[in-house]
């Protein structure tokens, strides 16, 4: 195991813990017929999916953990810049669904951006 | 009631926390945040819930000072099943319902905001596009070219091509650079 990954480690098991976690909830929330919920759980679960596979890629082409690092980082700027204005955009046009699931999108991002900055120290 | 208005509000109903919301509410209106803490669901989700029960007719919105209060539309609910599925009076035309359905999800599909994303090829959406836009001109009045050119400027950056494809429909006239709405 190099540098990266080892260092990686708590981040990796954070993303697949909370995946599981999600996959629970979303199997619970369909069994109580709360489709919609379900739905925007699912939608939870597909940002950790990316920034999960985001990361494999970056750890496969980064030579050290600071060269990672510099890459991934601002993955999370760059990834929910068009998440950002399509939210801005639904507040400006009262589009509520918009809003909702971008807000989604966006909190999602920033609960794994803690805990990337977390593992990074 | 048209078919598609009763759909909406089936799938509408099909949802448990939207339906235990419609329990909430039935001894009277309530604030998202009481809601949220009777139906033990975060105030976004119950927001969620409530727009569309909103959308289905279901409930109504209104502020009060800070809140925003939730109130059962006790008409529809109030309704006999049977009477929701077959309106007494409603001649159901199947077609112009399946044109009017079709009608509205190329819309959908293509503006965003009130903006074209894009100008259909299919020369059926293309149509129902430029009716849309044919809208925001008013019957009988005349239309100077550049003031044709602003209006469809809003929907979509090629309003060249949008205005000459409206006289080419028939959906509007021109003669020596005035435009009016045809029929």
């Amino acid at each position: 195991m190099n540098i990266i990954s080892e260092r990686l480690m708590p981040y990796r098991a954070f993303l697949v813990h909370e995946k599981e976690k999600l996959t629970r909830q979303i199997a619970e929330l369909e069994s109580q017929d709360r489709q919609d919920e379900a739905n925007l759980t699912k939608i939870r679960l597909n940002i950790f999916g990316v920034f999960e596979t985001v990361a494999a890629v970056d750890e496969k082409a980064a030579a050290s953990w600071e060269d990672f690092c510099l890459r991934y980082e601002p993955r999370f700027d760059i990834l929910t810049a068009p998440w950002s204005a399509r939210l801005q955009n639904a507040v400006r046009n009262s589009d509520s669904f918009t809003r909702f699931t971008e807000e989604i999108k966006l909190s999602t991002a920033q609960q794994i951006h803690a805990e990337f900055l977390s593992v990074k120290e | 009631m048209s078919e598609s208005q009763t759909i909406l509000l089936f799938k509408c109903l099909s949802d448990a926390t939207r339906l235990q919301l419609v329990k909430a509410l039935a001894d009277g209106p309530k604030y998202v945040e009481l809601l949220s803490e009777l139906l033990e669901r975060t105030p976004s989700t119950i927001s969620f819930h409530l727009k569309k029960l909103e959308e289905a007719g279901l409930v109504s919105m209104h502020k009060e000072q800070y809140y925003a209060v939730a109130t059962l539309n006790r008409q529809i609910l109030d309704q006999q099943l049977f009477s929701l599925i077959c309106s007494p009076g409603e001649q159901l035309d199947m077609q112009a319902e399946r044109e009017q359905q079709y009608r509205e999800k190329v819309l959908q599909n293509l503006f965003e905001y009130g903006k074209l994303k894009t100008i259909p090829v299919q020369r059926k959406k293309r149509r129902i596009v430029l009716e849309e836009i044919a809208k925001r001109f008013k019957p009988g009045r005349n239309y100077a070219e550049k003031e044709v050119n602003l209006i469809i400027a809003d929907f979509h950056d090629d309003f060249c091509t949008l205005r000459r494809e409206l006289i080419a429909e028939g959906i509007m006239a021109r003669e020596n650079g005035v435009y009016w709405l045809k029929g």
